[in-house]
């Protein structure tokens, strides 16, 4: 059974203002939205509230007192509240109500109508501030955390709390005018008998929430047992092959009923506890009504005041009472669910970007939104690292001292095994991270002295999973150059020769590419990648371990492009697989977060150190024919 | 229509009874309330002094003693309310615990069938479907189905008691007043119905949209150092906002028609209330109707109004359901994959093939070609090839997740196909290239294969394994969780894993597919001599491009292009000219 403990989430019941203070700001900018939503839902709540009721014990008076006067001849006495009263006929008495009704459905068309403006707007601009943030935002930040948790925040949040607020505020509102007006109609027209009824509310007051956080916990608890579910639902269609190999699909189903049993628990505990709440409220509000007919009675015996049309008025009225309470309760209830979505995402839209350019700095080239570009000095491509250290932890450090210098149009190769520093130097060569201590020199110039928009503005940047993004294949390649007119994009294109493939689709260039070019193959994705680097014709050129997925057959074409893309730029690569960096001009092995060697492949292979063991290691697992290519093309004619 | 209600007939098997008493349950509850409120009415009654006019108030009247002792004693009325209260507030509690009972059970054998049956679908079936699909029809279409057996269809009972009883109480005070209490429901209902599905369409375009700006989001995220790299966070920022403003037209031109739909079809609620009072306060005025019965007109008029248009809006909606139930039902009447039936012969490894050949049903090469190889009890047979020569076609074969097209396999003189899957499954242990751990502790990771079996055994796998030490070497040992949440593996540690884990069961014949290549040669020869020596009489086939491992092997196969190229021991194939020398060579020039 303990295989499928989920976690349970903490479930806080206490609502903190501070942080909803920021999120009411949203609703509070558009304050006359909310002006508008007031005025007029207070005409709702006093046709709902106080005319209907107060209307309806006219017409119950006027029957009393009128027997035997002709309908067409009833004087209606009529009393509103705030000292409104005045007499009139049948037919006044019909057109007041149906006049009602129609005010009544044009303040509730315009109160939904603005809220929804007043949702969209709070929505859009949540969204707006919070993916404004993520992209401000530096690597430090989403290498602690993940796509998953940021997605989350930024669709599910956001929507979640904009329906929370703009809805939340219109039920306050309107279950506030309702309760005040109930309330001030009662007294109105007789402070006994709302006294009276007033006197089981403290019940409800009690009973309403504690229900709304109960429940609240029990639906967690079995959304939790659900979602749970999913993922081992997920697991287990992911897992067939294994599933059916091992023959154990009985086990597998024995786990299945058992988490879904489990699943059935849960629910079935908040059901049962879900049915003892309306009955509870039906008992408290019989208990009212009897109390309002016990003590009617009396005053009635007593008091003249109080006729049979009062006595029916305060009947209704409790329902009028009850109702309002019940979703107090249920509003409460939807704030604490939606308190860690607010936490949440004001802890997003707060967080601060790590790095940032100085202030002269952005003085002389602007933001990454308002780059200065007439400012930028041209670029040579020369790279060196002057003992830079760098840590991404305190204490923790990943690069020990490092110097090193590129000359421009140079090519290098970096290798070394996972964990050695070779992702870490490109991250800092691209200012994804800067060094602890140390600089780092672009051009014989410390790199924090120019913008972070200026240096990424001159690197073309290759990673290992080629990234598509949905639209067509020429938006994909512009993407490196976002005016690069349709010449640049073609010749990007041969030049990776990926051009005549593209050619040969019925859509050419304005073929849409959905779900990442599914529609591709991994090499013509890569292909792309390349050519979106290109288009930029930067001066240093990064390839972040962009051969890694491809197999052996794409890797020949790539091969050839990675040629050609290299030409004349500085350039780095950082490869997996080994067979991509044999004719790099100087290829550093890495250990610890040290150049350990340096030195070209057939240097590297005859001193057989740490690379001649990395490549031979990694000869060994590559399939039977590639063995005999790569032995043929890289090793045949150079080992002693 | 007839499809569907059986489906959901179906649905509620095993809880029928209970299912059925929640709705006699829904009709007292309802009763209960309906009479509360009626006791408005003799309470008015009693107090205007105006006699019972129809035989349900009578019957009250004088089963509570009459008018006139009553109107002495009004507090009896609150005895009365306080009963009915209290009646209704046990039945209704009843109810609900009986729907939740009904509710819980059913989503539990739904999504119990819905998963056996993925689970028992045929291998092919599951390679090729969508699992996004599966996971979707398992949890939404599920929850879709059953929440409309046991709340909407509840909903729809419910509009449909109260609207006939509360007419017939009507009825026996006034036909009239009754008749013009229901006069506007019928427009009402079938004018909510149509405006709610054109709302609906709308609100598909805007979730269409919203579905985009999604889209956006993720894209962004996994993309996220192109942006950085690039420079385009500006244009980033700028593309989401076009998605944002498209979301947004889209959400206020569906909502600025359901606020309207809300707003109008208020006005026929409303009208439908006010109607009742004019008309009432006219009838009362004429005394046909007493104080009474027009109080009990209001307040059944109310009750009834709002339930009915909700009935049109979920009535509106039944297109959903009803594609949910086509999804369901289209995996549920997918064939199943048969692994019980079959002969369960007693095996001892050996393996006959003969003139063998396989083909994919949707695929127009054949794979394996023609091929002929008889593997003794015990023997270890090393098979080599290049990608896509068919060595891992045959792994498939010979645990039947596909069969073959033509010729034979025997084991030990069974045809292969009419042995039962699940026991040839049991018999003939493999251990897949790309190994697959369950996100749980490793013991359970192990125990999967063998519910039974002992710690000492599954030690003993470990150890052959040679994962035993590594896991000890974790904090919590055979404990430690595997995946997201636990320790990240490395691909040789899963690889030994899963090799541990098929060992668990000594079966008489083993395969490594391409399994031994992720751990390195040391740990691959400890691994094959350690299973060696514990089950001399095991039947091993091993996929591998090593060289180093396949030349411990008694033969040796070579495929190429779906054929035997090559069949014979180390020395034999070096002696001839072909692929393994050629590997060979490479392979020992390389150390």
């Amino acid at each position: 059974m303990a295989s499928f403990a989920f976690e349970e989430e903490q479930i806080k019941t206490k609502v903190h203002f501070g942080v909803w203070g920021k999120i009411i700001g949203y609703a509070l900018r558009r304050w006359y939205f909310l002006l508008i939503i007031a005025s007029f839902m207070i005409l709702t709540s006093f046709h709902d509230s106080s005319f209907v009721p107060l209307l309806n014990k006219a017409a119950i008076d006027a029957v009393g007192n009128s027997l035997g006067v002709p309908y067409d001849q009833v004087v209606i006495d009529v009393k509103l509240i705030f000292g409104i009263n005045f007499q009139t006929d049948f037919w006044g008495y019909g057109s007041l109500l149906l006049g009602g009704i129609l005010i009544r459905s044009i303040s509730i068309f315009v109160t939904f109508f603005v809220t929804n403006y007043l949702e969209m707007s709070i929505y859009v601009s949540m969204r707006q501030d919070a993916f404004k943030r993520v992209q401000e935002l530096s690597f430090s930040y989403f290498d602690k955390t993940s796509a998953g948790w940021l997605i989350a925040r930024l669709q599910s949040d956001t929507s979640k709390i904009s329906d929370m607020i703009s809805w939340g505020i219109i039920r306050v509102v309107w279950l506030v005018f309702d309760l005040v007006l109930t309330l001030f109609t009662m007294f109105a027209v007789s402070w006994q008998m709302a006294l009276i009824l007033l006197a089981a509310t403290p019940l409800i007051m009690i009973i309403a929430p504690y229900f709304e956080i109960v429940l609240l916990k029990l639906s967690r608890i079995a959304r939790n047992a659900f979602s749970g579910y999913v993922a081992w639902l997920a697991e287990s269609i992911a897992g067939t092959k294994t599933i059916k190999t091992l023959a154990i699909e009985n086990t597998v189903y024995k786990e299945a009923d058992d988490i879904i049993t489990d699943i059935r628990n849960k629910t079935f505990k908040r059901m049962k506890f879900q049915a003892l709440f309306h009955p509870s409220v039906v008992v408290v509000m019989s208990i009212t009504t009897a109390i309002v007919i016990f003590f009617g009675g009396r005053f009635m015996e007593q008091n003249t005041a109080i006729n049979v049309a009062t006595f029916a008025l305060y009947i209704g009225f409790v329902r009028a009472i009850f109702n309002p309470l019940q979703e107090f309760a249920e509003l409460f209830g939807d704030i604490v669910a939606t308190q860690s979505s607010v936490e949440k995402i004001v802890s997003l839209i707060e967080t601060k970007p790590a790095i940032v350019d100085r202030p002269e700095v952005i003085a002389k080239y602007g933001t990454l939104f308002n780059e200065l570009r007439e400012n930028y000095e041209p670029i040579v491509g020369e790279i060196e690292f002057k003992h830079v250290d760098f840590s991404y932890l305190k204490g923790i450090e990943i690069i020990h001292d490092m110097n090193l210098k590129i000359k421009a149009g140079q090519s290098i190769a970096i290798v070394g095994e996972t964990g050695s520093g070779k992702s870490t130097t490109v991250n800092l060569l691209c200012r994804f991270y800067e060094p602890t201590s140390g600089e780092l020199l672009i051009d014989g110039v410390d790199y924090r002295d120019r913008s972070v928009a200026w240096l990424r503005s001159n690197i073309g940047y290759v990673q290992q999973t080629p990234f598509i993004f949905s639209g067509t294949i020429r938006k994909n390649i512009a993407y490196g150059k976002l005016d690069a007119t349709e010449e640049q994009i073609q010749t990007a294109a041969k030049l990776v020769d990926v051009h005549d493939f593209i050619m040969s689709l019925p859509k050419g260039y304005d073929t849409e590419l959905a779900d990442g070019g599914s529609e591709l193959s991994v090499g013509q994705k890569q292909l792309i990648s390349f050519a979106r680097a290109i288009v930029r014709n930067p001066a240093i050129m990064i390839l972040d371990e962009a051969t890694s997925s491809i197999d052996t057959e794409t890797e020949v074409v790539i091969q050839k492009a990675i040629k050609d893309v290299l030409k004349g730029r500085t350039s780095i690569i950082i490869a997996h697989r080994l067979s991509t960096i044999v004719d790099s001009d100087r290829i550093l092995v890495m250990s610890d977060g040290r150049i350990i060697e340096d030195g070209t492949h057939a240097e590297l292979i005859n001193a057989k150190g740490t690379y001649h063991k990395l490549y031979m290691n990694q000869f060994a697992e590559l399939k039977v024919e590639e063995q005999i290519e790569t032995y043929e093309t890289q090793i045949a004619g150079i080992a002693k | 229509m007839k499809k569907y209600l059986k489906i959901m007939w179906d649905i509620t098997k095993g809880h029928r009874g209970a299912y059925l008493f929640s709705f006699v349950l829904q009709f007292f509850a309802i009763t209960f309330m309906l009479l509360a409120t009626f006791m408005t009415k003799v309470l008015v009654d009693t107090i205007q002094g105006d006699a019972p006019t129809g035989p349900i108030d009578t019957f009250l009247t004088n089963l509570f003693g009459g008018q006139a002792y009553l109107a002495d004693r009004l507090w009896i009325f609150s005895v009365i309310i306080l009963g009915l209260g209290t009646s209704r507030a046990l039945i209704f509690w009843a109810r609900m615990y009986y729907r939740g009972l009904v509710e819980s059970n059913i989503g539990r054998e739904m999504q119990l069938k819905l998963f056996s049956h993925i689970e028992r679908l045929p291998y092919p079936a599951l390679k090729k479907a969508k699992s996004g699909d599966y996971i979707q029809t398992c949890t939404r279409d599920e929850e879709t189905v059953r929440s409309f057996v046991t709340r909407q269809l509840f909903g729809v009972t419910y509009t449909v008691i109260i609207l006939i009883e509360s007419f017939f109480i009507l009825w026996t005070l006034s036909w009239e007043i009754a008749l013009i209490t229901i006069s506007i429901l019928p427009v009402m209902f079938i004018y909510s119905f149509v405006l709610i599905k054109r709302v609906r369409k709308l609100y598909r375009a805007t979730e269409d949209s919203d579905g985009l700006v999604s889209a956006k989001i993720e894209e962004t995220l996994s993309g996220i150092r192109l942006v950085k790299a690039y420079n385009n966070e500006n244009y980033e920022i700028k593309e989401f906002d076009d998605h944002l403003q498209d979301y947004r037209r889209k959400f206020i031109k569906w909502r600025k028609l359901s606020s309207f739909f809300f707003a109008s079809s208020d006005v026929f609620v409303f009208g439908q209330i006010v109607l009742t009072t004019l008309f009432g306060l006219y009838l009362a005025l004429n005394d046909q109707i007493s104080i009474g019965t027009l109080v009990v007109a209001f307040s059944f008029v109310t009750m009834v109004v709002w339930p009915v248009r909700d009935v049109a809006m979920t009535l509106s909606n039944l297109a959903r359901a009803i594609a949910a139930m086509d999804r369901i039902n289209v995996i549920l009447h997918q064939p199943l994959e048969d692994i019980e039936n079959g002969l369960r012969p007693d095996i001892k490894g050996t393996i006959e093939i003969s003139d063998m050949s396989f083909q994919y049903d949707d695929g127009d090469e054949t794979i394996l070609k023609n091929i002929t190889l008889s593997i003794k009890a015990g023997e270890t047979i090393a098979i080599m090839g290049k990608t896509g020569s068919g060595k891992s076609t045959l792994s498939h074969l010979l645990t039947r997740l596909y069969d073959y097209t033509s010729g034979s396999i025997k084991i030990d003189g069974y045809e292969l196909k009419d042995i039962s899957k699940e026991h040839i499954r049991q018999k003939i242990a493999t251990v897949l290239q790309e190994p697959f751990l369950f996100s749980k502790t490793i013991i359970n990771n192990l125990k999967i294969a063998n519910r039974k079996a002992s710690m000492e055994d599954i030690f003993r796998a470990a150890q052959i394994a040679d994962i035993h030490q590594n896991i000890l070497s974790f904090k919590e040992g055979y404990e430690t969780k595997v995946g997201e949440k636990g320790v990240t593996l490395s691909g040789g540690q899963k690889q030994r894993l899963a090799i541990a884990r098929t060992i668990i069961n000594r079966a008489p014949i083993l395969v490594f597919d391409d399994s031994l290549s992720a751990v390195d040669t040391e740990t691959d020869i400890h691994i094959r001599s350690a299973l060696k020596s514990r089950q001399t009489d095991t039947t091993t086939l091993i996929i591998t491009h090593r060289v180093a491992t396949a030349k411990d092997a008694d033969r040796i196969v070579v495929l190429e292009d779906g054929r035997i190229s090559q069949l014979g021991t180390h020395a034999q194939l070096l002696k001839q000219d072909g692929l393994y020398r050629r590997i060979y060579d490479i392979q020992t020039r390389m150390v």
